[in-house]
């Protein structure tokens, strides 16, 4: 960091011409501000009604970091497969972690000798089976409590579905050896000092406003897009692709995977797509994306060998489609 | 020439200045019967209670920005690999300014 003065006058600058161009496109495209203020409450009142949820998600999360040790979660696991699937998949219960807490854990966890399957399970249905999550679906959808239920219990589906597969095809190792694997695979706390209990809440207080700022880029993301999608794209483009309903279940969920956002908050943005989606799209957004989007397959790659990775996601998406198809057939209102 | 502890300490700074800014603006929206227009009625109470813990934060930010200044890493060890600052001075100002951009939009 020599000079710091030069990236910040290209930050300005960009600031500035971002600006300037905005203006321009105001000018002439016609855009009122009767469009900027309608594009306000879209985004404004996702980000706050998202608020809370993100905020109970996150402080939850620090708490677990923090005070309950890898070595519980590992007692909480049967031996048996089917046994071991199941519980993984309702783990989130009883530790709902965010998606980024939770990868490094499992790998910690797997390194340490907890099965791989059991593993992938825990990291694709906890962040949906959940009771913050359970809790914001059900506030945003208010109308229609059967799409927290079909979430729920669709993610649990997808991911115990996803896990029993696995066990049956994975052979070897499915984690990438590196440096940072093999050092999590020895014996936890060697070079932690001890920390007193007020170090320790300090510690939870700071990590959930870094978490905070993690989760919250992606909303802010996200609520900007869903705003923008709102009032710019066109009535009968939206009823077009709403009305085709591969189409539309496909859609979502690629925007789901390019969104990111965290499992707390997505349940506000699906809600303000209701108007032009049905609700069998709207819940395989909803499934899918926790489980499998740009920021987890990130971490995930980072973790596992390319293939699993691949079979993860093929596995995952195949299974969230037909099962969100399936459920809106027979379920949804 | 900043040393890695004073960017530390203004990384925290940054973070406590943002989450402080957020958590005042939506409180003044709330004093002035804004909320209602955007969420729920019952949620209403809940929201509130978020933003005084949105508040508590950023003043946790802030008694951390002082003692990365002092010296004595408060870092958290979570081992996550995820929640070290972003790299650059242009991604960090980014990334503060997108959260601030729900305040900008407000003042149209």
């Amino acid at each position: 960091m020599q000079k710091p003065i030069l990236p910040l006058l290209t930050a300005a600058s960009a600031i500035g011409s971002g600006i300037v161009a905005l203006l321009i496109i105001r000018r002439d495209s016609g855009i009122t501000i009767e469009e900027v203020k309608r594009f306000n409450v879209v985004f404004t009142g996702i980000l706050l009604e998202a608020l809370p949820f993100v905020l109970l998600g996150v402080i939850l999360s620090a708490i677990l970091q923090v005070f309950v040790s890898d070595r519980l979660i590992r007692r909480l696991m049967p031996r048996h497969p089917l046994l071991a699937v199941t519980v993984a998949g309702l783990l989130g219960i009883l530790f709902p972690l965010c998606e980024c807490g939770m990868i490094p854990v499992v790998r910690r966890l797997i390194r340490k000798g907890m099965p791989a399957y059991a593993g992938i399970v825990y990291i694709l249905a906890g962040p949906v089976v959940n009771p913050v999550v359970f809790i914001s679906t059900w506030t945003a959808f208010s109308g229609t409590p059967q799409m927290a239920f079909a979430r729920v219990g669709l993610a649990f589906a997808v991911a115990t579905l996803t896990g029993l597969m696995l066990w049956k095809l994975l052979k070897s190792d499915p984690l990438k050896v590196d440096l940072a694997s093999l050092y999590a695979s020895l014996p936890e706390q060697v070079n932690q000092p001890a920390q007193s209990r007020g170090k320790e809440v300090q510690s939870a207080v700071l990590h959930a406003s870094d978490e905070f700022f993690d989760m919250g880029k992606y909303l802010v993301m996200g609520a900007v897009l869903a705003a923008l999608f709102q009032t710019t794209v066109s009535r009968a483009f939206l009823e077009e692709l709403g009305g085709n309903q591969l189409l539309s279940h496909l859609f979502l969920m690629g925007l789901a995977f390019l969104l990111s956002l965290c499992s707390t908050s997505d349940a506000f943005v699906a809600a303000s797509f209701s108007g032009s989606f049905e609700n069998g799209a709207l819940l395989a957004f909803l499934v899918f994306g926790p489980m499998i989007d740009l920021k987890s397959t990130l971490l995930l790659l980072a973790s596992f060998r390319t293939r699993v990775v691949l079979g993860i996601i093929g596995l995952a998406a195949t299974l969230a489609l037909s099962g969100s198809w399936l459920l809106e057939a027979i379920y949804l209102p | 020439m900043l040393t890695e502890r004073s960017i530390l300490a203004l990384h925290h700074l940054a973070r406590a200045v943002v989450l402080g800014i957020l958590s005042l603006t939506a409180t003044f929206m709330a004093r002035a019967g804004k909320l209602k227009l955007y969420v729920e009625p019952q949620m209403i109470l809940v929201l509130k209670l978020s933003l005084l813990a949105l508040f508590v934060l950023s003043l946790f930010q802030l008694f951390s920005a002082v003692q990365a200044w002092k010296g004595n890493n408060v870092q958290a060890d979570c081992n996550c690999g995820g929640h070290s600052p972003p790299a650059g001075i242009s991604q960090s100002l980014f990334l503060y300014a997108l959260f601030l951009l729900p305040v900008l939009l407000g003042l149209i």
